[in-house]
């Protein structure tokens, strides 16, 4: 059971269909036009399958599941190649082919094509996500896009990484659902209050302030949380305010 | 209810300590990528994409403290299968702390030697506080004594950024299990998918079944329960013979004296107290199974070697017990329910080696476990010779030995040499566990047999035992007597 080979290993099947979806939704922010979702939409179908075909293999139906991946596959590489030639700027173009390229890894990671890579292809198909929504912001400027397409990517990210542990934990056949539901409603609404937040100070903020004064805050925040986070200050040493 | 011992483990009192995972330092890359392209660029849409990041970076810090507080109730169909049989487990896991554990990652600790036929003994689940969460899965029970390990359970933060791991034992008899229920109702939980009236248990027993023992050959000079094949007082008629002067008064036959003058002495059996000392071979290479989903001749043979020894003990002999084996251990012949239970632990233990390099081989198709005469005798096998020397000098001359061996190499057969040799009562019972999937295995199965046949050949009683069935010597393998007198 805990062998390596045993097809119970692998990542969990709701957290990486939650995975995928949100990479597929980050996919669907960064299309600006009727062909470019078409771009998106092989990407996403390709994506699916991979992940379906994964889940036949593990229900046992071998041959079906084996024609499913290399469809999905094909479909992914499809996607890739048509965002490659899609009738836009380079940056767009770029933009495009890393969103289509990262659900795809994903899908892959998460299939998985090959165990001992899943951790890995979760973190490279993120940074292609990350990739995709700068691309994307240096492309729009000040549209708020961007924010949405980081949120879903980070979502994506959180639960194909979630799904990667709870299968090395459980094991696929386990039922896992109702952890992932929960943990995706936790990393959803962080998510949320920040993108409400953001907007928020971006609307109300001073616009004179200078950028560097923007970015010094920006570094300052995150070498805090840095400190608290490596540091690991336990919660009841800090707030521990109750007698 | 009865409080039960070690029914829950309250991370409260002794907390292991939540360590840090650190996944969201993923969150701090993203902010610093997405953060500085936007600054060197100049793109304000960037830096807000970086601030979502940078909420998932304190993501970690304001989720709640991980003091996860959880008990485990085990309760299975049936306690003490027959071989063969499937047996469903059913693990419930409850929150019985104040706050929700939002990710309880838990693996029964299944024993080691069962295998998980249906479903799966582990689960992922968040728990709200009082709620429960129920794992059933199937497993084929192999003779045996198998305990079930605590259950391995991983708790996580909400943010997945902390975790704690920690093993949770459950109770032993159906009072805990009754306990769990109490404690279920007054939290007001859900609990309607705990199995009603089934009796929380840590370990199977499926015991195997003995239908007789070997005879004896030669008994203590103390009073016990065996009759033995000499004359003397006692209760169950033996023979009569002509009076000697210096008989018992009560022992003549006075009606034959009345009917023909004759004086005769009535003789009785004398009940003599049997001596045993059940030898199990539990070396290495005796660690083989017939197939893949089988058991192997070391845990089948302790299974049958235990349930022969409770038997004994059971019709008043002494018991003594002998494992040869890597980690070589000798109890001496005794009774009473502390030796009876020192007996069966010693029996039914793990065999020490790892059998990994055994699982995939057939009992035949290892070529020096059914050549074991040319092969080279390695000092292990010198050793375990050694072993069962030391088991005959260290038992008293009257004590018989039943050696439980597979006889897959000449160990066995050695063994009940040495002890015959010394004059000692010997028998032996093998369990069988060679097959016909083979060519080698079919030639392991008729050296097997010639073994047998030698032994029985030398007069040794033999029990050839087949797992799933009782254990017996049959009146024509050297004399067996199915109610152990």
């Amino acid at each position: 059971m805990d062998g390596d080979r045993s097809p119970d290993a692998g990542p969990a099947f709701p957290g990486s269909a939650v995975a995928v979806v949100a990479a597929l939704g980050a996919m669907v922010l960064l299309a600006t036009d009727p062909l470019g979702f078409a771009v998106v939409a092989v990407g996403g179908a390709g994506a699916g399958t991979l992940l379906l075909g994964g889940y036949l293999r593990f229900r046992g139906r071998r041959l079906v599941g084996l024609l499913a991946l290399t469809t999905g596959l094909a479909t992914v590489i499809v996607a890739v190649g048509l965002a490659t030639v899609y009738p836009a700027g380079w940056v767009t173009r770029v933009s495009l082919a890393l969103g289509t390229v990262g659900p795809g890894v994903l899908a892959v990671a998460l299939v998985p094509l090959r165990r001992s890579w899943a951790g890995r292809l979760v973190g490279f198909a993120t940074a292609l996500l990350v990739g995709a929504v700068a691309v994307r912001g240096f492309l729009s400027g000040v549209d708020r896009v961007s924010l949405l397409v980081a949120l879903v990517g980070v979502v994506a990210w959180d639960a194909a990484d979630h799904a990667v542990g709870l299968g090395a934990d459980v094991g696929r056949g386990a039922v896992t659902a109702s952890v992932s539901a929960t943990h995706l409603v936790g990393s959803l609404s962080v998510g949320v209050v920040a993108v409400v937040a953001a907007v928020g100070l971006y609307a109300i903020g001073p616009s004179s302030v200078p950028l560097v004064s923007v970015v010094a805050l920006l570094a300052a925040v995150l070498a805090l949380l840095g400190a608290l986070a490596v540091d690991h200050l336990p919660a009841r040493d800090s707030v521990d305010l109750e007698p | 209810m009865t409080d039960g011992d070690g029914v829950r483990e309250d991370p409260g009192d002794t907390p292991p300590s939540p360590e840090r995972t650190g996944r969201w330092l993923t969150a701090v890359a993203i902010t610093l990528a997405v953060g500085s392209v936007g600054v060197y660029f100049g793109r304000p849409s960037l830096l807000l994409a970086a601030v979502v990041a940078l909420a998932y970076t304190a993501y970690p810090l304001v989720t709640a403290e991980l003091a996860p507080s959880l008990t485990l109730v085990r309760a299975v169909d049936d306690a003490s299968p027959a071989h063969g049989e499937t047996v469903t487990v059913t693990v419930t896991v409850t929150n019985t702390g104040s706050r929700t554990a939002p990710d309880v990652r838990f693996a029964d600790g299944v024993p080691p030697k069962l295998a998980v036929t249906e479903g799966t003994p582990r689960r992922a689940v968040a728990l709200r506080p009082g709620e429960s969460a129920t794992v059933s899965y199937s497993v084929e029970a192999t003779p045996g004594t198998h305990r079930f390990g605590p259950a391995a359970v991983t708790c996580y933060d909400r943010s997945g950024a902390a975790r704690v791991e920690t093993e949770l034992k459950a109770g032993t008899g159906s009072d805990l299990s009754d306990e769990a229920n109490e404690l279920g109702g007054t939290d007001g939980a859900d609990r309607t998918d705990e199995p009603a009236g089934v009796p929380a248990v840590s370990t199977l027993e499926c015991s195997v079944p003995v239908e007789g023992v070997p005879s004896p050959r030669e008994t203590l000079r103390a009073t016990g329960w065996t009759a033995v094949d000499t004359g003397g007082s006692g209760v169950a008629f033996h023979r009569t013979r002509e009076y000697r002067p210096g008989d018992p008064a009560d022992r003549i036959d006075w009606r034959r004296y009345a009917r023909t003058g004759a004086l005769t002495t009535v003789e009785f059996r004398p009940d003599r107290r049997r001596s045993v000392v059940v030898c199990l071979d539990a070396r290495p290479r005796s660690v083989r199974r017939a197939g893949d989903r089988e058991a192997d001749a070391v845990t089948t043979g302790g299974a049958a070697a235990a349930a022969l020894a409770t038997t004994f003990l059971d019709r008043g002999a002494r018991v003594g017990v002998a494992r040869i084996g890597p980690r070589f251990e000798l109890v001496a012949p005794d009774d009473g329910r502390h030796h009876r239970e020192r007996v069966t632990a010693l029996l039914t233990a793990l065999p020490e080696e790892s059998t990994a390099a055994f699982d995939g081989e057939n009992a035949g198709t290892e070529p020096t476990t059914t050549t074991g005469g040319s092969a080279t005798p390695s000092a292990s096998a010198t050793e375990f010779a050694a072993q069962v020397d030391e088991v005959l000098e260290r038992t008293s001359g009257a004590a018989e030995v039943v050696t439980v061996t597979p006889l897959l190499d000449e160990f066995g057969l050695d063994a009940v040499r040495r002890g015959a040799e010394r004059g000692r009562g010997v028998a032996a019972l093998s369990p069988d566990v060679t097959s016909d999937e083979s060519l080698g295995a079919e030639l392991a199965g008729v050296e097997r047999r010639n073994r047998i046949e030698a032994l029985r050949s030398m007069g040794v009683p033999v029990g050839n035992w087949r797992p799933g069935d009782a254990v017996r010597w049959s009146r024509t393998d050297g004399g067996v007597r199915r109610d152990g007198r």
